[in-house]
């Protein structure tokens, strides 16, 4: 690797010393992976910044009080994940888990009227995986750090269809399972708990608050009646995901969504 | 080749190795001004490691490797510099509970120089940012958001120039449009410049009447869009001033930097490190000819 760019060197500085006004400015690019090879505590190179009394060590300090308050808080476990869940498109198992439990949500939160389907923006999903083993609170505050809250949005059934194609053409968002999508010969196929969209009926989604004012670009949602849940996504998570009474293990088989 | 403006280098990804570039001090006798960039994006509050649990990133990341990084370039490299191309908050607990005041401490005890801001900066609103940054003893850099009426009026500021080892840098700072991305109470009377516009005219003023030799843009427009939206890629072919742009919120991991050309057909160096504090970015600019050649674009310079 290093010798052909070595004589390359040394061909351009042998250049510069008799044309120095011409030499181009040379940038050196590197990029370095933050490993644990570079924990200030451990030995080899740079042994003469660590130990007692390193900048290193008093950041540590800084660190330590604000990480104390947070692991009474963050270390509890709420659930087991059998197999990681994963974020993907278009139909993920951490989208799929995650538009269940909104679902789940909103139902309880809306007695009164039926909930068609939940769906989040997928780049509010802010991890691409969380691993097999023990669920701490700590990895639904990751998963989902935004102070979103779950809306119900009250649509017709064309602004439905017409937010659903932005779903798809957004590479397909995590939904909940009464969501079917599928794109055959570059048209969508839509059914919501196994019905067609009918266009002159009405369907209440449950989505981030995000997504309800527009975000996401979806500014065919906004400004449409909204009825607040008053729970923050993440809050509802953790209670939900509690619930589980065995190990969670997730499918995502395209059977949601097909693009 | 030698008449390129900027020569970019084959680059080198690594662990924890300092691989030195080793091209200063190869000839005697004639100094070559040297200047080591240093650069981060979107580290998004990843104060700790990413958790260990088996995951893509497990045990990747944290700020205090980054610091022990930063202390052993800084002690093998005269003239350094520190930038962050936006989204310093936002992703795990520790912006949750303390709003960004951790980041911000941490940064300043890390040395950086500028910072630019990114889209969920604004997460905990104008205010917090604004209160947050009492914590930084370093500038946030935006030349095309106007905060006119806004809690950060007057807190930020559009450019800033350094000076390290006779090398006289101008950064500056560009932000993503913010209508459709952070909810609307969030950024509130904030208006969105156009960045191609503000950021030309930005770079020309610190290449000809600020006499900047390198002239860099911390950016969190993106790295490169199929659609219209305005990129770095799109910003570096539209520019004739700017040498170098860092890049942030599209996360993207760039093993090496890539060169656009810009509208005099020179190249422009773009680069991004992907996000949550994986990465560590830099590049090495030599000003080679014993200091003769010291700015960029020197073509009209010669005689």
């Amino acid at each position: 690797m290093r010798s052909p760019f070595s004589f390359l060197l040394l061909l351009l500085l042998a250049l510069s010393a008799c044309r120095a006004p011409l030499d181009a400015v040379t940038v050196q690019p590197q990029t370095y992976n933050i490993t644990t090879d570079l924990d200030p505590m451990k030995s080899g190179a740079g042994a003469q910044v660590q130990g007692e009394g390193t900048e290193e060590q008093s950041m540590a300090e800084l660190i330590a009080p604000y990480k104390a308050q947070l692991e009474e808080k963050m270390n509890r476990q709420l659930a087991t994940l059998a197999k990681p869940l994963r974020k993907g498109n278009p139909e993920s198992t951490l989208g799929n888990w995650m538009a269940d439990l909104m679902m789940d949500a909103a139902r309880d939160a809306s007695p009164g009227r039926a909930v068609a389907f939940a769906t989040a923006n997928d780049g509010g999903l802010r991890v691409q995986e969380i691993g097999a083993g023990p669920l701490l609170v700590s990895e639904i505050y990751e998963l989902m750090p935004f102070d979103n809250e779950l809306v119900l949005v009250d649509l017709t059934g064309a602004e439905t269809m017409a937010f659903i194609n932005h779903i798809a053409n957004s590479g397909g968002w995590p939904v909940s399972k009464e969501l079917k999508v599928v794109r055959e010969n570059g048209l969508l196929k839509v059914s919501i708990s196994g019905q067609a969209i009918d266009p002159a009926g009405r369907y209440l989604v449950a989505m981030p608050d995000y997504v309800a004012n527009g975000g996401s670009d979806s500014s065919m949602v906004k400004g449409k009646p909204q009825t607040s849940t008053n729970l923050l996504i993440r809050d509802l998570l953790i209670t939900y995901a509690a619930r589980a009474t065995a190990p969670i293990e997730v499918e995502a088989t395209g059977d949601r969504m097909k693009l | 080749m030698l008449n390129r403006r900027i020569f970019l280098r084959q680059a080198a990804v690594g662990g924890g190795l300092l691989l030195l570039p080793g091209l200063a001090t190869a000839l005697p006798g004639r100094p070559t001004p040297r200047l080591t960039i240093l650069h981060t994006n979107d580290w998004h509050s990843r104060i700790d490691p990413f958790p260990d649990d088996g995951g893509r990133n497990a045990n990747r990341g944290g700020a205090l490797r980054r610091m022990h990084l930063i202390r052993q370039i800084r002690a093998a490299e005269p003239n350094v510099i520190l930038l962050d191309s936006g989204d310093i908050f936002q992703g795990t607990p520790y912006f949750n509970f303390f709003a960004g005041e951790l980041e911000m401490k941490l940064m300043t005890r890390m040395g950086y120089d500028a910072a630019t801001i990114g889209n969920h900066d604004f997460d905990g609103g104008m205010e917090n940012l604004a209160t947050q940054m009492k914590h930084a003893n370093f500038p946030m850099l935006s030349a095309n958001y106007d905060f006119t009426g806004t809690p950060l009026a007057g807190k930020t500021q559009p450019y800033q120039i350094l000076e390290r080892g006779g090398i006289r840098i101008g950064l500056f700072g560009l932000g993503i449009e913010l209508a459709g991305l952070v909810p609307e109470q969030l950024y509130g009377k904030t208006t969105y410049q156009d960045p191609r516009e503000v950021g030309n005219a930005t770079a020309r003023l610190l290449r000809e009447d600020k006499k900047c030799d390198l002239v860099i843009c911390l950016s969190h427009l993106g790295f490169k869009y199929r659609e219209d939206k305005v990129d770095d890629v799109k910003l570096a072919s539209s520019s004739r001033d700017i040498d170098i742009i860092l890049g942030g919120h599209t996360h993207t991991f760039l093993d090496a930097p890539v060169e656009v050309p810009n509208q005099l057909g020179e190249p422009v160096i773009v680069n991004q490190v992907g996000f949550g504090g994986l990465r560590l970015g830099r590049l090495d600019v030599t000003f080679p000819g014993g200091g003769r050649r010291r700015c960029v674009a020197c073509n009209n310079l010669r005689v």
